[in-house]
């Protein structure tokens, strides 16, 4: 059966005016999920993954515009609503997961008038009822003696305790797309696992849509069922999660998928790393973004930027060459 | 929290201690002999060393510091020579109009100095910010006795829309007390209002960059909430801290403000007082303000402790 | 052998601890420049300071002399560009002679509050324990006084005159100056290289002078910037009461309190004094502003 996807990005760019030119973020992102299904977006630091989140949710700051592309959800472009409409859909139909639990919530309201709030923004309840709802989120996400916690405020509670409630207040309303980015980065490595697992069993029961934001390949092998892969505020490559591990056809995927320790790797080896530095967003455009650090780098790279292709059905890649070409140039000795 | 505010009434107390000490140096440096002021020039020697005993002058510095105390303590805080009552009843007494100004000016300036700052902070680098912000530097740049002096020329002498000087009573209608409070409060207000926009922009900048405004607005929170609820309330701390600040001022302004205006409160008292070389009139009511002021600043701490649970919640665990 | 390698790497860390350091300045300097209206706060310093100081060599009118004739002229009169006083005294020259009185006045009370305060402090922080605690219970005390009431309290007891002006001034100016230098000793304090260096034997006074001071400086000048202005009106106020600057000198304040009597008659006494004195101050507070942004981006207040 051939749903309409839940989310359908096409082409998203959003730049950031500054003092010192235009920041161009976010420069032609595509990729659609459908309900139910969770994308993981994998890339390093700075390459647009947060802004590809603020965008969808049109919480960008005063200096940052979306110029071009459609973000659909459910058939509505969300880059033509107005902030009106908007604020029907945050927090209701599409809610966000942050990354820092120590300075997401409001140090100076409790946890419980803080779920509430999400809760009476766009259900209509009774006081008390709004109440006892509170108590049963917080209940879903573990959170012990949650009757009484309601009355806590955040500085009173543990990092991974406060990323319960602020995964609390994203599921409160039961949204169709939940964006998490990097949700457990700023965790202990066993509770990390505890939240995720939380995430997961969560999506099970209401069949919710999840964007997660990542730059840990293991997290994502994990949890997702579709992958992104950005660099430079570009989409490089995107399929199906088992499709990135076994077939990858972008120099900067296996670049990412060749730099993850392994338990089975020689300790005495260096881990593998990309050499170079990602390019200046503010003169992006002219070339391949990854050009100056990719091992198969031809004049073509230099001077065009490339399409996304569609190599085999679900999976995309913004490569000048296919794999084979790309196989071929190893063989006969790469261009280092 | 119960614990903290006694502890921090406790603290109190060396300060105050301390305070009343140095008036008690300070004042006993004065030039001029209190006896010769209070008898006149025409006393004789003798009746000079009789009223220097009176006054307890002959005693040694330790005896006349413990009197001292000893008095202050019960509440006696000595006794005017000009006015020939206590110096207390007098502080009580014209403390009430004192009162009227102070509270209408620091009114004024919290309901337009704050707004000000926060819609500054909120629309930042519009016109509305440059503006407010260069008239905020000018209002504590300038003398507020200067400004009363300005607008009484304007608004009193040249276009007579106030009356220039005393107090309005109420049996002549709140009309009358209005229009005699209000260029008085409002010159008093000036510099703090200034103070609290300046102050307010600065902690709602602050506040605006945080994680949890973008996570509240995620939330699907109207633009007006997340300002008002979130980011007011955030933050409060460094204006409150303000607040504790301006008293200072507002009591130190009122001194002027009340001698343009002939405003008949503590400030005309202190002012008398030291043209009249009225030895224990200026001691005491020094002292009233100092322990005032001190007083003040304790409410104001307390006020602070319940808006910020994190800082009293640290403290608490700190405590034990 | 060892010790000889070890006094070279410190006179090599000392070297570049000074070449940082100019190397700080000269950016500081440049920063401060590109900072607009720390600019015009310091032109206004500078055209107040020069008015008063090289004024009374260019405009020489007596400021003192009485003109009965011309009581209360308004400015524009002939001879008289800002007019006369409530006792035909030139009032431009006044104001010149008075810009001198009140600008050493607020300078003066700012150097002597700085001193006394920022010693007070440095000893305070450093030296901990007991010393602390007596002398910040001190300075709480006195923080107890709003500052003009302190100095008011000061000047009547000592009486009139400008010695006792700045000296008031001063006074009351030491608590913000020891709190200050002490809260930036207590950060300062246990660092590396402070350690260091008195590993190495330094005496207390060195480690306070020649390490401490140096890098609590820049909100010191600050602090002072500021001082300053608030010592200007300070000295405003007191002579406005009559507590300040008295007959025969001349002040901004004292002739504000000249131009309060005749408000109607002569307002443009007590605009024009008044105005010198809001410059004056403007141009410190840009000037400490700006100063505050460039050192220390992270301080703003």
């Amino acid at each position: 059966m051939n749903k309409e996807p839940l989310l359908k990005v096409d082409n998203l760019k959003t730049h950031f005016n500054t003092a010192t030119g235009i920041v161009k973020a976010v420069d032609g992102v595509t990729f659609s999920l459908d309900s139910g299904q969770t994308l993981g977006i994998v890339g390093e630091s700075g390459c647009g993954k947060s802004v590809t989140s603020s965008s969808i949710m049109r919480l960008l700051p005063k200096n940052g515009h979306i110029v071009e592309g459609s973000i659909l959800f459910e058939g509505k472009d969300i880059v033509k609503l107005s902030q009106k409409e908007m604020l029907q859909i945050r927090g209701n139909e599409i809610s966000m997961i942050f990354q820092d639990p120590m300075t997401a919530l409001d140090p100076v309201y409790t946890i419980g008038s803080q779920i509430m709030e999400v809760i009476n923004a766009h259900q209509k309840m009774s006081k008390g009822e709004a109440r006892e709802y509170a108590v049963k989120v917080l209940k879903m996400v573990g959170i012990p003696e949650a009757e009484k916690r309601l009355k806590s405020y955040p500085h009173e509670f543990s990092g991974g305790m406060r990323q319960r409630v602020i995964i609390a207040m994203a599921i409160a309303c039961n949204p169709k797309l939940i964006i998490a980015d990097e949700p457990t980065t700023a965790l202990d490595v066993t509770v990390q696992a505890q939240v995720l697992g939380l995430m997961k069993n969560l999506q099970k029961e209401s069949n919710s849509s999840i964007i997660l934001v990542t730059h840990n390949l293991g997290v994502v092998w994990k949890m997702c069922d579709t992958v992104m892969v950005m660099y430079a505020g570009k989409t490089v490559e995107y399929a199906d999660v088992k499709m990135i591990y076994s077939d990858a056809r972008h120099p900067y995927t296996w670049g990412l998928l060749k730099s993850m320790p392994k338990v089975t790797d020689d300790p005495n080896i260096p881990l593998a790393s990309i050499p170079g530095t990602p390019p200046d967003l503010k003169l992006t455009g002219g070339s391949c973004n990854f050009h100056n650090r990719c091992k198969y780098c031809q004049e073509i790279c230099k001077n065009k930027c490339p399409e996304m292709k569609e190599v085999e059905p679900g999976h995309f890649v913004a490569c000048h060459f296919s794999k084979e070409e790309l196989v071929e140039m190893e063989r006969r000795g790469g261009n280092d | 929290m119960i614990k903290m505010i006694l502890k921090r009434i406790f603290q109190l107390i060396p300060v105050l201690l301390i305070t009343m000490s140095m008036t008690f140096v300070i004042t006993r440096v004065l030039p001029g002999n209190p006896a010769v002021s209070i008898l006149g020039p025409q006393a004789t020697a003798e009746d000079i060393a009789k009223m220097e005993e009176e006054m307890g002058l002959h005693d040694p510095m330790p005896v006349q510091y413990i009197n001292y105390m000893k008095k202050i303590l019960t509440g006696d805080l000595g006794t005017s020579y000009r006015y020939n009552r206590p110096v207390a009843d007098l502080i009580f007494e014209k403390l009430p109009n004192t009162l009227q100004i102070a509270l209408a000016s620091l009114i004024i300036a919290l309901l337009i100095g704050v707004p000000v700052g926060i819609i500054s902070a909120v629309k930042q680098y519009s016109v509305f910010d440059y503006i407010s912000m260069i008239a905020a530097l000018i209002g504590v740049s300038m003398p507020s006795f200067w400004l009363g002096l300005m607008l009484v020329l304007i608004f009193s002498v040249n276009l007579g829309w106030f009356p220039t000087m005393g107090m309005g009573v109420i049996s002549n209608g709140i009309g009358d007390v209005l229009s005699h409070l209000f260029l008085p409060s409002l010159c008093l207000s000036f510099g703090s209002m200034a103070n609290f926009a300046r102050i307010s922009r600065s902690s709602m900048l602050e506040v605006i960059d945080q994680d949890y405004m973008k996570a509240v607005r995620a939330k699907g929170i109207r633009e007006n909430v997340v300002i008002i609820k979130h980011g007011l309330k955030n933050a409060l701390p460094p204006i409150v801290t303000v607040l504790g600040m301006r008293i200072a001022a507002l009591m130190t302004g009122a001194i002027m403000i009340e001698t343009i205006f002939s405003w008949p409160g503590i400030g005309r008292l202190i002012v008398d007082a030291i043209n009249n070389n009225d030895f224990e009139m200026i001691q005491g009511t020094v002292l009233f303000m100092a322990i005032l002021y001190v007083t003040v600043n304790l409410v104001v701490d307390i006020i602070y402790l319940y808006i910020n649970p994190k800082v009293s919640y640290e403290s608490e665990r700190r405590a034990g | 052998m060892e010790n000889k390698e070890v006094k070279r790497d410190l006179s090599e860390a000392s070297q570049q601890e000074m070449l940082l350091k100019e190397r700080k300045a000269n950016s500081a300097w440049r920063k401060l420049r590109r900072n607009k209206s720390a600019m015009f706060g310091l032109i206004l310093v500078v055209f107040v300071t020069l008015f008063s100081l090289v004024g009374p060599f260019i405009y020489r009118v007596d400021p003192a002399a009485m003109d009965f004739l011309k009581v209360n002229a308004k400015p524009g009169t002939p001879g008289l560009p800002l007019g006369a006083d409530n006792l035909g005294r030139d009032l431009l020259a006044r104001l010149i002679h008075g810009g001198r009185v009140s600008l050493i006045v607020a300078v003066g009370g700012m150097a002597v509050g700085a001193v006394i305060g920022i010693l007070a402090g440095l000893i305070s922080g450093y030296a901990g324990g007991k010393v602390d605690i007596i002398i910040m219970r001190v300075m709480d005390g006195m923080s107890a006084f709003p500052f003009t009431l302190l100095a008011l309290m000061l000047m009547t007891a000592l009486g009139a005159g400008i010695e006792n002006v700045i000296l008031s001034i001063g006074i009351a100016s030491v608590p913000g100056y020891a709190r200050m230098a002490r809260g930036q000793v207590l950060v300062v304090k246990n660092e590396e290289y402070i350690k260091a260096v008195k590993a190495f034997g330094a005496s207390n006074s060195r480690i306070l002078f020649k390490h401490l001071l140096p890098n609590i400086v820049s909100s010191l000048i600050v602090y002072a910037t500021l001082n300053v202005a608030g010592a200007i009106l300070t000295e405003a106020s007191l002579s406005f009461l009559g507590m300040g600057i008295t007959p025969p000198d001349v002040s901004w304040g004292a002739i504000l309190k000249d131009g309060q009597d005749v408000i109607r008659s002569a307002s443009h006494i007590a605009t024009y004094s008044g105005l010198a004195i809001l410059i004056t101050v403007l141009g410190f507070n840009l000037l400490g502003d700006g100063i505050r942004d460039v050192l220390d981006p992270k301080m703003k207040k």
